[in-house]
């Protein structure tokens, strides 16, 4: 046998090798959270459109769930609004409001577009559509050191999602592209956390995966190195004792609840790698941290009860 | 030597095995302990399925451990198998498995054993060993790879 691979083989090797994962997902419901540099660099946000439109098209149903934070910033700054945000949370008054109104739209029909270039077809959607974010006006609860509770405005809480639309469009091949925009039950509008809103469609959707692009390696531990894989104790660890802050803290609370509530992995892409997503689903080796619920096959655990002498062996 | 490469050799390494369930991967593990020290195939693939049914041997990204005691085992065994195409075998990450470390205990000296399992797992959780391990071509580069492994970190 050769040692080495001509590159026709490894391309043919490659391909070949991508089979049993098309196999194996296919018609599964793929959560996709969208956001950080994936979004703004063009060659990344080309990436990503072709890993969207590859895995519909192999036969998997992605779902599309993205935020705009830098974006609403960058827009607010313009109009001489400083953001605001308590607990990782953008404070939201009527006029921060309008602009991610105005932001989200914009960037949703840009995501619509840029997977309908690459032959999939993908359709916009906000909660406020056939009203399939119910939301309500998110409460804090008042910490030690506070006076009082921040009030963040119309920021909200996601109450239940139905899962009809978008399991109707995933059905007929379609791409929805999600905005984090919930409606309450009075209609008015609410601004919800989009990785929140990405764990909780997972959920509702019975995903297999939800993946969130992020602008770091991962998880990381307390002296920074990346962390492969952990469960969801451990997520619930990192959040409580601080290793965990800022933005990572809404994508672990919707991680955690994700895989507390049925599906069966989650995984925190390094979204500044091209063609992650591809990566993580097609390939052994993603790149990131996969988060797995609690009751997971444990290895070792389940060895030592087998290797118990009280095991029966077939003889 | 680590314990994994003390017991492993090139003659139970396989990187061109078929199989298409995670049954008849077990199936085909049996057969080869058997062609080379003249076990009964059937039984040590029923002692392998016995271990998966705890819960799957599936390490994620594509690699698994499968393992088993046997009576009358004098020291603990391994093999290498490579398969053509990988299969489901119920990973935690839902990912095909197509490299399977095989591992035969004897029936006592309990502590002894998860010790080797837990290096077992420590090399394949190692992305560069996994790395390492896809890319050698033939069973002698597999044995290297197992036998050079070292643990890293802390």
């Amino acid at each position: 046998m050769p040692d080495t691979l001509t590159p026709l083989d490894l391309t043919a090797r490659v391909l070949s090798d991508a089979l049993p994962y098309i196999r194996g997902f296919h018609g599964k419901t793929f959560i996709i959270k969208y956001g950080g540099n994936a979004m703004t660099d063009p060659a990344l946000k080309a990436a990503f459109g072709s890993d969207i439109a590859m895995l519909r098209l192999v036969g998997m149903n992605p779902v599309v769930v993205h935020g705009g934070g830098p974006q609403i910033d960058r827009l607010l700054g313009t109009l001489g609004v400083k953001p605001l945000f308590r607990r990782g949370m953008r404070v939201t008054d009527e006029k921060t409001m309008e602009v991610v109104e105005m932001v989200l739209g914009e960037l949703n029909q840009e995501i619509v577009g840029l997977i309908n270039q690459h032959g999939a077809r993908a359709v916009g959607l906000s909660g406020q559509d056939a009203r399939f974010i119910h939301a309500r006006k998110m409460q804090l609860a008042k910490l030690k050191d506070e006076l009082e509770a921040p009030d963040l405005g119309f920021v909200g809480e996601i109450e239940r999602i139905d899962a009809d639309l978008v399991n109707d469009l995933s059905r007929c091949g379609y791409v929805p592209v999600i905005m984090p925009i919930g409606v309450g039950p009075d209609g008015e509008a609410y601004n919800i956390n989009a990785d929140l809103v990405a764990g909780r469609l997972a959920e509702t959707l019975r995903a297999e995966k939800l993946l969130m692009l992020t602008n770091t390696a991962g998880v990381l531990d307390r002296d920074g190195r990346l962390l492969h894989n952990v469960t969801a104790s451990d997520v619930e660890r990192l959040s409580e004792d601080g290793t965990a802050h800022g933005g990572m803290l809404p994508k672990l609370d919707a991680a955690l609840h994700a895989v507390r509530h049925g599906v069966r992995s989650v995984h925190v892409v390094d979204g500044r790698v091209p063609n992650a997503l591809l990566l993580e689903v097609l390939t052994s080796d993603g790149v990131g941290t996969t988060i797995l619920p609690d009751d997971a096959p444990q290895f070792l655990a389940d060895s030592r009860r087998y290797l118990e002498p009280a095991h029966k062996d077939p003889s | 030597m680590n314990r994994v490469g003390a017991a492993l050799s090139t003659e139970r390494i396989r990187v061109d095995v078929s199989a298409a369930t995670k049954h008849q991967v077990l199936d085909e593990a049996g057969k080869l302990f058997s062609t080379y020290e003249g076990w009964d195939a059937a039984h040590i693939a029923a002692c392998l399925a016995a271990r998966e049914k705890v819960g799957s041997t599936g390490l994620g990204h594509g690699v698994a451990i499968p393992h088993a005691r046997l009576k009358g085992l004098r020291h603990a065994v391994a093999a290498h198998m490579r398969l053509k195409m990988a299969i489901d075998f119920d990973a935690p990450d839902g990912k095909p498995v197509s490299e399977l470390l095989v591992l035969l205990v004897p029936e006592q000296a309990t502590e002894e054993h998860l010790q080797l399992l837990a290096e077992a797992a420590a090399m394949l959780d190692d992305r560069s060993f996994r790395d390492r391990l896809r890319h050698c071509t033939d069973a002698a580069g597999v044995y290297r790879a197992f036998v050079e492994w070292t643990p890293t970190g802390p």
